[in-house]
C-alpha cells in the first residue's frame, strides 16, 4: 500500500452502494466500501453436510478427513463439480489430529474435486466454519477467486489423544539429548503417571471451567430459567424434525455412513419431557441449577460445507444463487475474570454489525442464533433486550432491542441437530441462504437474515445475508 | 449376484457335466462393447420382394457382410426374415425353412430378426397403443402375419448359445427404411438387447432420426434418472453417460450417500428427492433446465418390492408400493407434460416388470403398480405423440441385483433359469433397452412395453 | 493487647525490615550459600515414618519451652543472610510452568515472578527455623497467611541478597503463630522484595489470649475459574520451590504427620492465583493471601478472580479457591497496586 487513507478516501458506502447499482440490481444494503466501486457481491450457491451423530455412535471411526472428504464429495455431486478447479477451499477442525496439519488440501485430494483445488485449514473455535466463510468471500469480493468452498468437520469420536506433558517433555528432550547420561537423565525424570494418555477437556484453557459450567454462570446471572430453556430446545427438535418432513433439507444433507438424519433429532422433544432431566452443568453456582443434557447440545460427530461464489461464476455454471454473504463481524470478550460471559460475543458482535449496515433486528426474515446451550442464547436476547446492558456495554441510549422469537432458528439448531463444532457454521450458513431464497421466491421481496455464531475463547462471530 | 453355475458350465469340464446330468447350460450373452462388431458374422437376409431387398441394401450401408443366400458361410452372425410383403401362411413356408436350414451355422451370441407387419387387433405381448395395428386386412393377411408371432417365439426358444429371435413390425404404411424401423433393427442385432428375446417392437409410424454416431445415440441429450443410486437405475445412468446424456440422477435422500458417489462418477447432477413429492415431476426438470438447459429423457426407475401374500397384506405395503411404483409417475407426467419442462423430442421410459404381465405370487402390489405401468404407457402415448414425443415401457425379467440377491438361493437358481437364455440377465440389459427406447432411433416407438427377460417362460 | 499487634500487622512490616524494629538487636548469620531443604525434609520424613518425629519434637520443645521458666517463649534472636542469590533462568521458568505464570519480558529483561522470589528465599527463611535453637516443630507448621510487597521489578538474572528471620511469637485459637520474614536486596542494598509469612505451631502454648477476630463467614463468588489438580501437583510444585515438606508429596507421607492425604503447596495455590492477575509490567504489587482448608489432592478447587479495572485503570484484584461441592474456602487473597 503505498496510499494512505487520507491521501485517497474510501467512498462513503452510500457513494459505493450507488456506484454499483449502475452494474447490477437496485441493492438495499451499503456492502463494503470498495476502491474502484465494482466490488463484486460473493453469494451462497448451496450446501451440503452429512447429518449429525452423536459421539461414539455411527461416526466413531470416521475421521475429520473421512467427513470433510464426504461433505466435499456431496457438495460435488450436487453441483456438478467432480473434476472442478475451485479457487479456493477452506475449512478446519477444533478437535484436530497433528497428523491432519493439512487436513483440508488432504480432503481436497481425496475428493472428486480437481486435485489443482487449493486449499488451507481455518480454525476459530466454533465460529470456524463462520471465519472459513468470511475469509473467503472475501477473496470472492476482491476478485481474487470466482468460486470457493467453506467448511468445517469435528469429530468427538476421534478427538486425538496425547502424551501427558511429563512425558512429552521427557522425549523431547531424550531427542535433544547426546550423551548417554543425558538421556538417562531424560528418562530418569519420567513417572508411572506420564505414560497415561491425556484426552483433550472441553475446558477453556485459561480458566479450566468448562463451558458448560461458564455458560451456568452467564445463565445464572442473566436468571434465564429452566421452562425457558427447554422450550427453546424442544423448539429446536420441532424446527428441525418439522424441515426435515417438509424436505427442507433434501438438498442440503447428504448421508453417510448409513445415517441420513442427525441422530440427536427427536421429534417428539417436549417441554414437558425435558423437564424430567437432571441439571449437569452450575450445580455448584448459588442458584438453582436449570441447564441438562436436553437443552445443551450434545457431543457430536459432522462435517459441512458451503458453495460460494461471485455472481458471474455462478451463472456461467448454470448454479443458483441462494443468498448474497453481506457482511460479518467479529467479536470477543474478556471472560477470563469475569468481566462477561464466555459465550456472549455475539451479543456485542450483531450490533456492532447491524450499526455499520445501519439495520435494526427488525430488519431480518429469519435470524440464526447457534444454540450452544439454549441458556447461551436466551441470555443474547435477555441481554439486547436490557437497558443497562445496551448502555454500559453496548454504548447504546437504551435496550439493543427484541427479538422476534417466531423468526428465530425456524429450521432448527444445535439443540436439535448436534454441534460438530467447526461444523456448525457451514450448517447454519447454507440452512439460512436457503431459508432465504424461499422466503424471497415466496414473497418476491429481498430477504434479509441474520446469523450469530458463539466460540471457545470468548468469541463471536456475526454474519448478514441476504437473498434478492 | 455372481452366478457361479453360469461361470461353472462356462468351464469346459463344467459344461460336459452339465450336459451329461441333463441341466441347462446357460451361455455368456454377446453384449454391447465399445468398437465391437455389430453382428458376429455375416447377414443372412431371407424373404422375398422389393421391401426384402431395401432391407438387404440399408444392412450393407452399415457395412455388414450381407448374403441373400446361404452358400459358403460356415457360421452366420444374423439371420434377418424379411416377410413385410407376406399375403397368405404359405408365404411363410419357405423363410421359415430357409431359417431352419441355417439355424446351426448360427454364431453363438447370433441373432434372428423378423421384420414383419403387425396383425390388427391382435396383441403380440408387447402392449402397443398403436393407430397403424388398427387398419384392418384380410384374414389370410392376418392369419400369415400372425403366424411369424408364433413362428418366432418358438424359434427363440430353439436357439441356443445366447443366441436370440426377436421382430420388428411394421405398421402400415411404414417404409423398411424408417428411422426407427432401422433402429429398433440395429437394436435387436446387436449386443444391446442381448437379453432380449422372443420380443416384438412395433414401429408405428416414420418419426424419429438415426444418430450420426451409434455409440452416442444420446449425444447432446439431457436425461433424468429416478431411483438412480443403485442396481438397475445407477446401470440406467452409466449408460446414459456412456451414450453421450448429461444425466440428473434421483433418489430419496436416504439414498444420498451412494447417489452423490455415481453423479461424481458419471460427473452427473445428484438430486435428492422422493418421487411421491408432490413436486417432484417439476422439481426434476427445473433443476435439469437450470443445469443443462433442457431436459429431453425421464426414465422412471424408482421402484419399491413389499412383498406379501394379499391374505396377509396391509395397506402400508399396499399404498407404499403403488405410490413408488405407479402414482409418481403418473403425477409427474403430469408435470412433465403441464409446463414447458420438456425439450422438443421427450422421451419418457418407464420401469415394468414381467411381473406386470404374467403376476407373480406374493407380489399383488407390486405386480399391480407394474400392470398399471404398462396401462400408463399406452394411455400417454398419445399425449407425448402430440408433442413429437414418445413414451414406452421397458419390462424387466430376472436381473441379476441386489433386489434379486434377496431372494432364497433355491428360488433364485430357479427363476434364472426359467428363461429361453437360462440365466438371470444384467442390469446393463435393462440399461440398453431404456437407451434405445430414449434414443430418436426409436421416435417411432410409442406406447410399447418391451420385456428385457431371455424369453421368460412364464406369463409369454 | 493481641488485637492491637493484629492491627499493627501490615504497618510494622515496612518498619522492621528497614530499622532495628520492636524486638532485640539482632545477629546476622550470614551463610555461604542457599541451604538444601530437601535432605531436611527426608530426615523429617523418615523420623515421622517412624513416629519417631512427634515424640522428637515432644522431647525437644517443652524442654525449650520449660527451660524458659514457663515465660515466654524466645524465637532465636537472629536474622540469615545470604549473598548474591541468583534468580537461575531455567529455575524460574520451570517455576512459572508449573504455576501457569507467563513469562514477562520488561526493559531490564525477562522479569522475575514474585511467587518465584518466594520460592528462591524460602530455604533461607527455613534455616532459621531449622535452627537447634528454634523452638517450634518445623513439619507441623501451618501456612496460615502470606503477604508479598513486590516493591521493584526483579530481573531473571540478577542477583539478591536474601535476609530471613522469625519474629512475633504470639497465641492462635489452635496453638501458637509466627511471622518468617524475608527480604531481598538488589546488590546497592534497595529492597525488591518483602514477604511476610504466617505459620501456626498446632498445640503449642504460649501465653497471652488469641486474638485473631474471626473470619466473616465465606461466600463463594461467581466462580470464573476451575482447577483440576491431580495428584502429582505437590511434588511438581516441591520441585520447583524447594518445598519438599512430605505432607505435600504423597498421601502416605502426608497421613505419616496426621494429614488426611497430600495437600497443595499453600504458596502454589497463592503462586497460581497470581498468575491469574494481570498485573500491568513495571507495577509495584502487595500481594496476600490467606489459607483456610488444605486442598487435599488429587483434587478440584473452584476459583475466582475480580478485577476493579483493565491496564492503566487497574488498582487492585481479589480471588478466592474454594471446594466446589462444600462452598468452604481454600483460600481467598488479593493484589493492589503500591503507591501512586
Amino acid at each position: 500500500m503505498t496510499e494512505s487513507p487520507q491521501q485517497n478516501p474510501e467512498p462513503t458506502p452510500q457513494q459505493s452502494s450507488e456506484q454499483r447499482a449502475g452494474a447490477t440490481a437496485e441493492r438495499t444494503t451499503p456492502g463494503p466500501a470498495d476502491r474502484t466501486g465494482v466490488a463484486r457481491r460473493a453469494v451462497v450457491v448451496g450446501g451440503n453436510r452429512i447429518p449429525f451423530a452423536r459421539a461414539h455412535g455411527a461416526y466413531a471411526t470416521a475421521g475429520n478427513q473421512d467427513m470433510l472428504t464426504a461433505v466435499l464429495d456431496g457438495l460435488a455431486a450436487r453441483f456438478g463439480l467432480a473434476g472442478e478447479r475451485i479457487g479456493e477451499v477452506a475449512a478446519g477442525a477444533v478437535l484436530k489430529h497433528p497428523k491432519n496439519f493439512n487436513l483440508t488440501r488432504e480432503s481436497v485430494l481425496g475428493s472428486v474435486l480437481d486435485p489443482r483445488t487449493p486449499a488451507f485449514d481455518v480454525q476459530q473455535a466454533c465460529a470456524t466454519g463462520m471465519e472459513a466463510v468470511s475469509t473467503l468471500v472475501n477473496k470472492i469480493r476482491l476478485g481474487q477467486i470466482d468460486s470457493a468452498i467453506a467448511g468445517g468437520v469435528d469429530s468427538a469420536s476421534d478427538a486425538p489423544i496425547v502424551v501427558s506433558e511429563g512425558l512429552r517433555r521427557s522425549l523431547l528432550e531424550l531427542n535433544r539429548a547426546k550423551t548417554t547420561q543425558q538421556k538417562l537423565r531424560a528418562l530418569a525424570r519420567l513417572r508411572p503417571a506420564d505414560l497415561k494418555p491425556v484426552s483433550p477437556g472441553t475446558g477453556e484453557p485459561r480458566t479450566g471451567l468448562s463451558m458448560g459450567e461458564h455458560q451456568a454462570i452467564t445463565t445464572a446471572r442473566w436468571g434465564i430459567g429452566r421452562e425457558a430453556q427447554d422450550e427453546l430446545a424442544a423448539a429446536s427438535h420441532r424446527n428441525l424434525a418439522a424441515a426435515y418432513e417438509r424436505g427442507f433439507y433434501d438438498d442440503l444433507v447428504t448421508p453417510f455412513r448409513g445415517v441420513s438424519r442427525d441422530n440427536n433429532l427427536r421429534p417428539d422433544s417436549t417441554r414437558e419431557k425435558l423437564a424430567g432431566l437432571k441439571p449437569v452443568f452450575g450445580k455448584s453456582l448459588g442458584a438453582e441449577p436449570t441447564m441438562t443434557a436436553g437443552n445443551s447440545t450434545a457431543l457430536t460427530d459432522g462435517a459441512s460445507a458451503v458453495l460460494l461464489a461471485s455472481e458471474d461464476w455462478a451463472a456461467e455454471h448454470r448454479l443458483p444463487v441462494l443468498a448474497e454473504v453481506v457482511d460479518v463481524e467479529a467479536a470477543a470478550v474478556d471472560f477470563v475474570h469475569g468481566d462477561e460471559g464466555l459465550l456472549m460475543a455475539g451479543a456485542y458482535a450483531v450490533p456492532r454489525l447491524l450499526s455499520r449496515q445501519g439495520l435494526a433486528l427488525a430488519d431480518f426474515d429469519f435470524v440464526e442464533i447457534h444454540e450452544a446451550f439454549a441458556a447461551t442464547v436466551l441470555a443474547t436476547l435477555a441481554a439486547w433486550e436490557d437497558e443497562q446492558f445496551g448502555r454500559e456495554r453496548l454504548g447504546l441510549d437504551g435496550a439493543f432491542g427484541t427479538l422476534d422469537r417466531s423468526r428465530l432458528n425456524v429450521a432448527g439448531s444445535s439443540l436439535a441437530a448436534g454441534h460438530p463444532f467447526a461444523a456448525t457454521g457451514g450448517r447454519i450458513v447454507a440452512t439460512l441462504a436457503k431459508l432465504l431464497r424461499e422466503r424471497a421466491d415466496e414473497t418476491g421481496r429481498p430477504a434479509r437474515g441474520l446469523i450469530s455464531v458463539c466460540a471457545a475463547g470468548g468469541l463471536g462471530v456475526a454474519a448478514v445475508l441476504e437473498a434478492r | 449376484m455372481a452366478d457361479t453355475y453360469l461361470d461353472l458350465v462356462s468351464s469346459a469340464p463344467g459344461a460336459r457335466l452339465a450336459g451329461r446330468l441333463g441341466l441347462p447350460a446357460p451361455a455368456r450373452l454377446r453384449r454391447h462393447r465399445r468398437g465391437a462388431p455389430l453382428v458376429p458374422g455375416p447377414v443372412l437376409v431371407l424373404g422375398r420382394g422389393a421391401e426384402a431387398d431395401r432391407i438387404a441394401t440399408a444392412l450393407l450401408g452399415w457395412d455388414l457382410d450381407v448374403r441373400r443366400h446361404p452358400e459358403d458361410v460356415a457360421r452366420f452372425g444374423a439371420v434377418v426374415l424379411a416377410l413385410t410383403g407376406i399375403e397368405r401362411p404359405a408365404d411363410l413356408t419357405q423363410p421359415a425353412l430357409g431359417l431352419g436350414g441355417v439355424l446351426r451355422s448360427l454364431a453363438s451370441g447370433g441373432r434372428v430378426v423378423t421384420v414383419s407387419r403387425p396383425a390388427p387387433g391382435i396383441g403380440t405381448g408387447a402392449a402397443s397403443a398403436t393407430p397403424a395395428a388398427a387398419v384392418p386386412v384380410p384374414p389370410a393377411v392376418a392369419a400369415a402375419r400372425q403366424a411369424v408371432v408364433g413362428l418366432l417365439r418358438s424359434v427363440a426358444q430353439e436357439l441356443r448359445g445366447g443366441a436370440t429371435a426377436n421382430g420388428v413390425l411394421l405398421g402400415e404404411g411404414v417404409a423398411p427404411e424408417a428411422p426407427s424401423a432401422l433402429g429398433a433393427l440395429r437394436f435387436l442385432l446387436s449386443g444391446r438387447s442381448a437379453f432380449v428375446s422372443g420380443q416384438f417392437v412395433t414401429v408405428d409410424d416414420d418419426a424419429g432420426a438415426l444418430p450420426d454416431d451409434w455409440e452416442a445415440p444420446l449425444r447432446g441429450k439431457v436425461a433424468a434418472v429416478t431411483g438412480a443410486a443403485r442396481g438397475i437405475g445407477a446401470q440406467i445412468a452409466r449408460t446414459l453417460t456412456e451414450a453421450g446424456a448429461r444425466v440428473v440422477v434421483v433418489d430419496v435422500p436416504a439414498a444420498g450417500e451412494p447417489l452423490a458417489a455415481l453423479a461424481n462418477e458419471l460427473r452427473a447432477v445428484a438430486l435428492q428427492l422422493d418421487v411421491t413429492d408432490e413436486h417432484a415431476g417439476r422439481r426434476v426438470f427445473e433443476l435439469a433446465r437450470e443445469r443443462f438447459g433442457r431436459l429431453d429423457v425421464v426414465v422412471h426407475n424408482a421402484g419399491i418390492t413389499r412383498d406379501k401374500l394379499l391374505a396377509n397384506m396391509d395397506e402400508e405395503r399396499w399404498s407404499s408400493v403403488l405410490a413408488v411404483n405407479l402414482e409418481s409417475q403418473l403425477r409427474m407426467n403430469e408435470q412433465l407434460l403441464a409446463g414447458e419442462g420438456l425439450g422438443d423430442a421427450p422421451r419418457i421410459v418407464c420401469l415394468a416388470s414381467t411381473s406386470g404381465v404374467a403376476g407373480n405370487r406374493g407380489q399383488t402390489n407390486y405386480a399391480a403398480s407394474k400392470a398399471g405401468v404398462i396401462g400408463l404407457v399406452a394411455a400417454t402415448a398419445p399425449l407425448l405423440a402430440a408433442r413429437g414425443g414418445t413414451i414406452n415401457a421397458v419390462a424387466p425379467g430376472f436381473i441379476e441385483t441386489e433386489m434379486t440377491a434377496g431372494i432364497p438361493a433355491a428360488r433364485r437358481q430357479v427363476a434364472r433359469r426359467l428363461n429361453s437364455l437360462q440365466q438371470g440377465g444384467l442390469p446393463e440389459d435393462v440399461a440398453q433397452a431404456v437407451i434405445f427406447l430414449a434414443s430418436d432411433a426409436a421416435g417411432g416407438v410409442n406406447g410399447q412395453t418391451l420385456r428385457v427377460c431371455g424369453q421368460n417362460l412364464v406369463g409369454a | 493487647m493481641d488485637g492491637q499487634m493484629d492491627e499493627q500487622t501490615d504497618e510494622q512490616t515496612d518498619e522492621q525490615m528497614d530499622g532495628p524494629g520492636h524486638g532485640a538487636r539482632r545477629d546476622q548469620v550470614v551463610l555461604g550459600e542457599v541451604p538444601s531443604l530437601r535432605g531436611l525434609f527426608a530426615r523429617a520424613a523418615v523420623l515421622a515414618a517412624g513416629g519417631g518425629l512427634a515424640r522428637a519434637a515432644a522431647a525437644r520443645l517443652p524442654g525449650r519451652l520449660r527451660g524458659d521458666g514457663g515465660g515466654r517463649p524466645e524465637l532465636p534472636p537472629v536474622e540469615h543472610v545470604v549473598e548474591g542469590v541468583t534468580v537461575d533462568p531455567s529455575r524460574h521458568e520451570a517455576f512459572c510452568r508449573v504455576v501457569g505464570a507467563p513469562l514477562r519480558e520488561g526493559p531490564g529483561g525477562t522479569e522475575a515472578f514474585s511467587g518465584h522470589l518466594h520460592a528462591l528465599a524460602f530455604p533461607v527463611a527455613m534455616s532459621v527455623l531449622t535452627r537447634p535453637d528454634f523452638p517450634l516443630p518445623l513439619l507441623r507448621m501451618v501456612h496460615l497467611a502470606n503477604e508479598v510487597e513486590h516493591l521493584a521489578p526483579v530481573a531473571v538474572g540478577e542477583d539478591l541478597t536474601v535476609t530471613a528471620r522469625a519474629e512475633r511469637l504470639r497465641p492462635h485459637r489452635a496453638g501458637a503463630q509466627l511471622d518468617v520474614v524475608v527480604r531481598l536486596d538488589r546488590e546497592d542494598g534497595r529492597p525488591v522484595w518483602t514477604g511476610r509469612s504466617t505459620y501456626l505451631a498446632k498445640g503449642v502454648r504460649v501465653p497471652g489470649a488469641p486474638g485473631e477476630p474471626p473470619r466473616p463467614r465465606f461466600v463463594p463468588p461467581a466462580p470464573t475459574g476451575r482447577w483440576s489438580l491431580p495428584a502429582g501437583t505437590g511434588r511438581d510444585y516441591a520441585a520447583v520451590s524447594g518445598d519438599w515438606n512430605p505432607i505435600h508429596l504423597s498421601g502416605p507421607s502426608a497421613r505419616a504427620l496426621g494429614m488426611r492425604g497430600a495437600v497443595a503447596h499453600g504458596m502454589y495455590s497463592a503462586s497460581r492465583a497470581l498468575a491469574q492477575v494481570r498485573v500491568p509490567a513495571g507495577t509495584p504489587f502487595r500481594w496476600t493471601a490467606e489459607f483456610a482448608a488444605p486442598v487435599l489432592l488429587p483434587g478440584v478447587v473452584a476459583f475466582s478472580v475480580a478485577d476493579d479495572g483493565r491496564g492503566a485503570d487497574w488498582t487492585r484484584s481479589d480471588y478466592a479457591g474454594w471446594d466446589p461441592r462444600t462452598g468452604r474456602p481454600h483460600f481467598t487473597g488479593g493484589v493492589a497496586r503500591l503507591g501512586g
